[in-house]
Parts: C-alpha cells; structure tokens; sequence
C-alpha cells in the first residue's frame, strides 16, 4: 500500500510504542471519526465498542482479517487489523469461507437488522431509559455502571455484524455495477440507491415540520426572526403560543436528539443543549416551502427509479443469472443504504448518548464526594479509576484530572500521521474488505494542480459558494444559504445542515462514508477526502465544487 | 418426401424451416437444411430462408409472420449465412461467414441479409474455401432468419471428443450468454465429459469465464461476466447430461458424430446448430 504524508508542515510526532511488537504492525489513524486527542475514558469506550465490536464482526463473518487491534498514540486513535498469514490453500479455504457467510448476511439484510438486530438494540435502550441515575443508591448506581460497559460492549458486537456486510452489500453492488456498465461514471452506481426513507431524512423532515409550524404563528415566528438560536428558548417562554411551541420542540429533542457532535464522550447532546438543532431550526424557518427535504428526497427518488429502470433495461438481453445477481445486489444495497443511516441512529449515537448521562450521573457524585470539580471531569479517569473512586469515596483526583487535562491541550497541536509502524510492502489484496474499507475511508487523493485541491467524489454536481471552515456544529450559525461547508469530517448530527448548503468538501472518508451518502440524498455536490481541505482553504474564500470529478477548484 | 410438394415450392424464395422443402441442402444450404429436417420434432426456434434474391415486401411479410409468433412488432432475430457446401460432412465453415444477432425491425434485417451474403466474398471465406477445395459459390448464399434466443446459458457439444475420440466421451463446453463467445475462443468454457455408454459426468471442469455474449440494441455485444459469477456453473449437470443425450440421439439417427449449438432459456433447450464433427474425418485420413 503506498501512502503519503498530506500535512502541510509535520509536527513531530513522539513515538514510543506500549508493546515493542506493535512496532511490526501497520497503524491508520482514523480522522473521520476521531480527529481530536482521546479523553482517556474515551480511549476506553473505543477498546471496548470499536475494538471488541469490529473483532467480533471479523470472526462472525470469517474474514481474511487475523485480528483486530487499536491503540492510543499521543491521545489520538490508530487502528491496525492484522491480517491472516497461511499457506495459498489455507488463505483460500478462509475466502471461501468469508464469501459464503457474507453472501448468506447479503441476502437477508433487511431481516438481520429489523427483525434480529434492532429489537435487540431497542431492549437495550429501555435498560438505559428506565433506571433513575440520580435518585438510585450508590450500590445499585454502581451495578448499573458496570452493567451498562457490558451492554455498550454487545451493542457494538451487534454494531458490526450490521455494518460489516451492509458496507459490503454497497461496495459490492457498485462494483457489480461498474462491471456490467464499464461506461460508468464514478457516482452512477448509487444513484439507484438514492431517496430512500431513513432516520437520517426523518429527522431532517421532522424538524422542517417544526419550522412549518413556527411560521404559522405569527408570535412563534417573531422570536425565530429576531432572536439568536441560544435566546429562543427564552424568549419563546414568554407567551402561551411560544410555550405550546417549546413543548413541541421538547417532544421532538427527546425523540430525535439523543445524539452528540461526532464520535465523542465529550460533546453534549441536543437534549442536553438543543442549540444546533434550534439553529438548523431558525434557518429552516427562513426557507420558502420548495425547500422543504421532502421536496429532494421526492426528486432523489424519482432519478432513482429512473436509473433502475434505464439499468433494467440495458440488461434486458442479458442471461436470468446475471439479471438475477444485479436485482439480488440492488435489494440488498437498498437495504443497506438505509441500515446504513439508521444504524447511526439507534447504535452510535444512541450507545454513546447514553454512556455519556452515565458518566456524566457518576461524576455529579463525585463532584458531591469532593473528587473532582466538574462533572464532565470523569471523562479524564479512565473505568478502573471511576470504579475505585465510587466504591470508596474519600480520594482526591483533582491533581490527575488537572494533569490529563493539560495533556489533552498539548495534544492536540500534535499532528497524527496518517499511518505508523510497518507498512506493508505489497499492495492491498483485492478483496471485498479492502475493497470496502478503502471506498469508506477513502484513498490517498491525488496530488491537483496550482489552485486545485483533489479528494475524492462524494456526490454529483458542480457548485460555486463561499467556503466555510467549521470544526463543529456549534459554528452551524455562520452557514448562509448556498455556503460551502469546509470540515474535517461531518458527523451524523451535522445532517440538516446539508439543508442549507450548497455543497460539502471533508479532509476524510471516501464515497462510502457517511457525508457522502448524506450529501447525495440531499443532492448536493460533495468532495470527501481531500486530507487537507480544512487547512488550505481558508474561510470566506469563494470555491467551486466539482463532485463527480472529485476536484475544489479555489476561484 | 413428396415430389409434388417440392415442385409447387420450387419457386419459392422464401422457405420455413419447417416446411418439408427447407429440408433440401441444395436449396437452403446444409446449415438450414440440417435445421429444417429436425425441426418438426425439436425445439429449434422458428425461422425461415432466404434462399435466393427476392423483393425486400415478401421479406418483411416473413419478418412479420415471425414476429407474430413471437408475439412481437419487431421480433430480435439472429441472421446466419447457411452455404449451400456449408455445413457438410468435409469442411465446416464455423465462423467463416458472417452471423449476425440481435437485428432487429426490417431494415436492420435487410442490411443483415445484405452483409451474410457478402461475406460469402469476403477474403477469408474465399480463402477458406480454396483451403478445403470447395467450389467459390455462384448464386446468391442462402441465408437463414431465426427468432433469437434469449440465451441465459450456451453449449457446443460434442457426440464424440474430437481431441481423444477413442475415449467414449460425450464433450459439453458452456458459457454464460448466447454461444458465440465459445465459439470464438473468447471466453475458456466450462467443459462436462460424460460417459457415451451411460452419460455419467467423468468430468467436470468449472472455468473462470470472463466474458459473455448478450443481446443488446442494435446486434450482440460481447462483455464481462460479473466477477461473482465467473467461477459459478453456467449449467446444471442435468442440463449438461440432455444436452448430451440429444448429441447421441442425433449421432444415432444421422450416422455420423455431431457438433451441436444449443442454448438454454431458464431449462429450456434450443437447437441451433448441428453438424458433423469435420476434424474426425480429417484425422482418420492423417
């Protein structure tokens, strides 16, 4: 695998490995999902959801993939899977293996995630929802701490037996796809994937029907007008249309808002502050009635159906087998497109909203015992240290938290290469996992010319705005309708911004990630994976977007 | 066969393959003719012969005639060259003259026509031909019109293996797609022996096919086989054991070893082809 440094200007990095032999395997870091320097109780949560949850994916589908290790380099994530060594019939025998168990999971998507996955999931949520944090007693507190890193550690199991072969089902199909129409463009295959509904729309939807009510009282619509997204609450309080108003929006936060601003402990959800969604909010309100999601979803389904019906009738003179394995890939790829954003919803999200009120309840009583100062200071101990603490009350951790804290900062002006230790010398193997793996996070892009900047294409179109540089959701104010939004990565929450702008370019992921397939459904034209897009375009500089060529061209 | 029959069609130019005249080699060129004189009794997909100049009207009502028994307006036919030496027991003109699939309406069918039979010219017909000792033909070619199969799967079989003829050995090679990818050397099939005697599968040898022939807009396209079918069976055994068996049954009532064309819609089989196996004689005479 050749790969490259993108950074402007490398920092050092100081490396000294935990375990010598570490030395020998290859480490990618993963910017898209972890970007910033770890909490240490996150460094935890991650061995324990990602790290558990992928390894048991791999051998529930007997993939070529020996095992799967991550590590906390610096504060920052690295992720190694160490592949399978054999002999070229043992190495066979394993593919063998892997095609067949992940064909059986293509072929009942729909049933492994509705009818086996999500009933599970949901019998989880309820454990969560129905035990009372604050009023338990510190024994019972305890047992439900313990109890919840077991149930995070099956969601995350359950996590990817889903993803695994869901990702495999659109890699696969667009493979497929490209094979039969060598004429192709890169994009085309998942236009027949498009418009569909998921949870991802459903909020989107959702909350364009709170704006729609909003407009319709004139003393609602007012304080949307006249009032900055944190003063609203506030000021819709003052009359009875607001207060009626404001418990919609509660209704809504709590349906839909158990979600936090990426893949972290340390953001806070909408139910904890509901700002990013009333600021997605207070610009909806603003848009004319032909803006609303249904309107997109409407056309994305539409140009969906038409570019099955024009591949249906390309293969009409084609043999039943060949036609029977392109409508097999389809349904499961439609499947899996939606599984695809709803998992986000009921596991991600949800798993690491619910961790987070734990911690945040144990550390309000550790806050009550002296240990620490805030609440949110948990996140700096790490599970053994959490547990210790609450069994026998009396420590003082301020000094480590106030230590940890400090390293944290110094961390994160580290630059974390993008991949360490031993880099493999022969390219990657040609099958579906690496195949998958590099279609979600993306290749090395190309280097572009003077004033161009190359990634990968996200989604179709070309666009000319202003660029906006945003680092999280909490900057989602600064996007005007048609702006551009710069980011390093765009997490599930981030989606009603898509709403608004006029196109997306990221620093990661590829055309499987989760911006990508967001951007498409909202049509608008996307460049993931530039590696450097946030540090060398600046803010407020105009840029046009090139989606299906992959290319930001600054104007 | 009825003399009076033949008289009253002699003038016709246009002959259905299962009208008792068509059965004639020197009319409609030995590939029709061995079609025709199997047709009443096997599925060979419906068709005609061109079998000498003829007003570009009585071709279309033929056309038409065609397409109403496909229960289409604009029937998709195959278009072959069918020589009258062609197909006989010395020589076999595979690939040598022109074929055309997938025409479709009646003026993709005329320019069809027209190109088969300048191939029946064509350089390396005529060389073929002085190769083999045959005479360069005079009149027009005979040129056979059949409904084209939707082709999910193809074979070649062969009643004896023309490579070790001595083995008592049924040969099926079959590929994905209609045949022309097995019969140009695109596409490695994949190849079933079964026993003469018995029609037990000796071997079987499943091949990484990657091309296939498919109907398209326009004529035939060759393209690739999605990877995850390459190195899936083309055909079931039961279908590789019929189509062997109806390569014994013919052997048996032609006395001489065959080479069938056949293809498969879901389990039904088409006939489209068949011949004496050429190369035996020429090896028996080395």
């Amino acid at each position: 695998m050749t790969t490259q440094t993108l950074t402007p200007t490398p920092l050092p990095f100081p490396l000294i490995w935990a375990d010598p032999a570490d030395a020998a395997l290859f480490w990618q870091h993963d910017p898209m999902h972890f970007p910033d320097p770890l909490a240490p109780m996150e460094a935890a949560m991650l061995e324990r959801t990602l790290g558990q949850g992928f390894g048991y994916g791999v051998r529930a589908y007997d993939a070529p993939i020996e095992r799967v290790e991550i590590r906390t380099i610096n504060g920052y994530h690295y992720q190694s899977m160490v592949p399978m060594t054999g002999t070229p019939d043992e190495m066979a025998a394993q593919g063998a293996l892997a095609e067949a168990a992940i064909r059986g999971a293509l072929g009942s998507l729909d049933e492994l995630w509705s009818g086996t996955v999500l009933p599970e999931i949901r019998a989880h949520l309820v454990f969560w929802d129905s035990f009372d944090l604050e009023r338990a007693t510190r024994a019972r507190f305890v047992a439900h701490l313990n109890e919840t890193w077991v149930r995070l550690r099956r969601v995350w199991e359950l996590h990817f037996v889903t993803v695994l072969p869901a990702y495999l089902a659109m890699s696969e199909f667009d493979e497929l796809y490209r094979g039969l129409f060598p004429d192709a463009g890169p994009l085309d295959s998942y236009r027949l994937l498009e418009g569909l509904p998921n949870m991802t729309v459903e909020v989107g939807q959702a909350l364009w029907q709170l704006s729609r009510a909003a407009i319709a009282q004139p003393e609602v619509r007012d304080v949307f007008m006249t009032h900055a997204a944190q003063e609203i609450p506030t000021a819709l309080y003052a009359t009875a249309a607001g207060r009626a108003f404001l418990a919609d929006l509660e209704d809504y936060v709590d349906r839909y808002g158990r979600r936090a601003d990426k893949w972290t402990l340390l953001a806070p959800s909408w139910t904890e502050d509901p700002t990013p969604a009333i600021e997605s909010l207070r610009e909806f309100v603003r848009r004319p009635e032909s803006d609303a999601p249904a309107v997109m979803t409407q056309a994305a389904a539409a140009g969906r159906e038409r570019a099955i019906a024009e591949a249906r009738e390309r293969l009409a003179g084609y043999p039943a087998p060949v036609v029977g394995q392109f409508e097999g890939m389809l349904a499961a790829a439609q499947a899996a497109t939606v599984i695809s954003e709803d998992h986000n919803f009921w596991i991600d999200n949800m798993s690491i909203h619910h961790l987070r009120a734990v911690l945040l309840a144990a550390g309000r009583r550790l806050v009550d015992d002296g240990a620490i100062v805030l609440a949110s200071d948990v996140f700096m101990l790490d599970p053994e240290e959490l547990r210790a603490t609450l069994a026998a009350p009396g420590a003082d951790l301020r000094p480590i938290v106030a230590e940890r804290l400090a390293r944290m900062a110094r961390q994160r002006a580290l630059q974390p290469p993008p991949v360490l230790g031993t880099i493999p010398t022969q390219p990657p193997p040609d099958d579906p996992f690496t195949r998958l793996a590099m279609k979600f996070n993306g290749a090395p892009p190309a280097p572009g010319d003077e004033n161009e900047l190359r990634g990968s294409a996200g989604s179709s179109g070309t666009v000319r705005g202003t660029a906006r540089v945003i680092h999280s959701i909490s900057e989602a104010g600064r996007i005007e309708p048609g702006d551009i939004i710069v980011a390093e990565t765009t997490a599930p929450p981030w989606t009603p911004l898509f709403a608004t702008a006029g196109a997306v370019v990221t620093d990661t992921g590829g055309v499987l990630s989760h911006c990508a397939v967001v951007a498409r459904e909202y049509g608008i034209p996307a460049v993931v994976g530039t590696a450097t897009a946030t540090s060398v375009i600046a803010d407020g500089q105009t840029i046009e977007v090139d989606g299906d060529a992959g290319i930001i061209r600054i104007v | 066969m009825n003399s009076t029959v033949h008289l009253v069609v002699q003038h016709q130019p246009i002959l259905w393959l299962e009208d008792p005249a068509a059965t004639s080699a020197r009319r409609t060129g030995g590939k029709a003719a061995a079609l025709a004189s199997l047709a009443h009794r096997l599925p060979i997909p419906p068709g005609f012969v061109v079998v000498d100049d003829v007003d570009p009207i009585a071709i279309e009502l033929a056309y038409r005639e065609l397409g109403d028994r496909a229960g289409s307006d604009d029937a998709l036919v195959a278009v072959r060259s069918s020589a009258t030496d062609e197909d006989g027991r010395t020589a076999s003109f595979a690939g040598q003259h022109e074929t055309i699939l997938g025409v479709r309406g009646i003026d993709e069918l005329l320019a069809a026509i027209e190109a088969c039979r300048a191939s029946a010219h064509s350089a390396r017909a005529l060389h073929y031909r002085r190769a083999n000792g045959l005479a360069t033909p005079a009149g027009p070619l005979p040129v056979l019109v059949q409904l084209l199969v939707a082709a999910d799967a193809a074979a070649v079989v062969f009643s004896v293996n023309p490579v070790t003829p001595r083995s008592g050995e049924v040969l099926v090679n079959a590929a994905f797609g209609l045949g022309e990818s097995i019969v140009g050397g695109t596409v490695t099939p994949d190849e079933w022996a079964l026993t003469r005697a018995s029609l037990d599968v000796a071997r079987r040898t499943i091949a990484d096919k990657r091309r296939m022939t498919v109907r398209a807009p326009g004529g035939s396209r060759e393209v690739d086989v999605p990877a995850a079918l390459r190195r899936l069976p083309s055909i079931s055994d039961v279908q590789a054991r019929r189509a062997a068996a109806l390569a014994l049954e013919l052997e048996d009532e032609l006395g001489f070893p065959v080479d069938l064309e056949v293809a498969w819609t879901g389990d039904d089989l088409h006939l489209l082809q068949c011949r004496p196996i050429t190369t035996l004689a020429q090896e028996a005479a080395a």
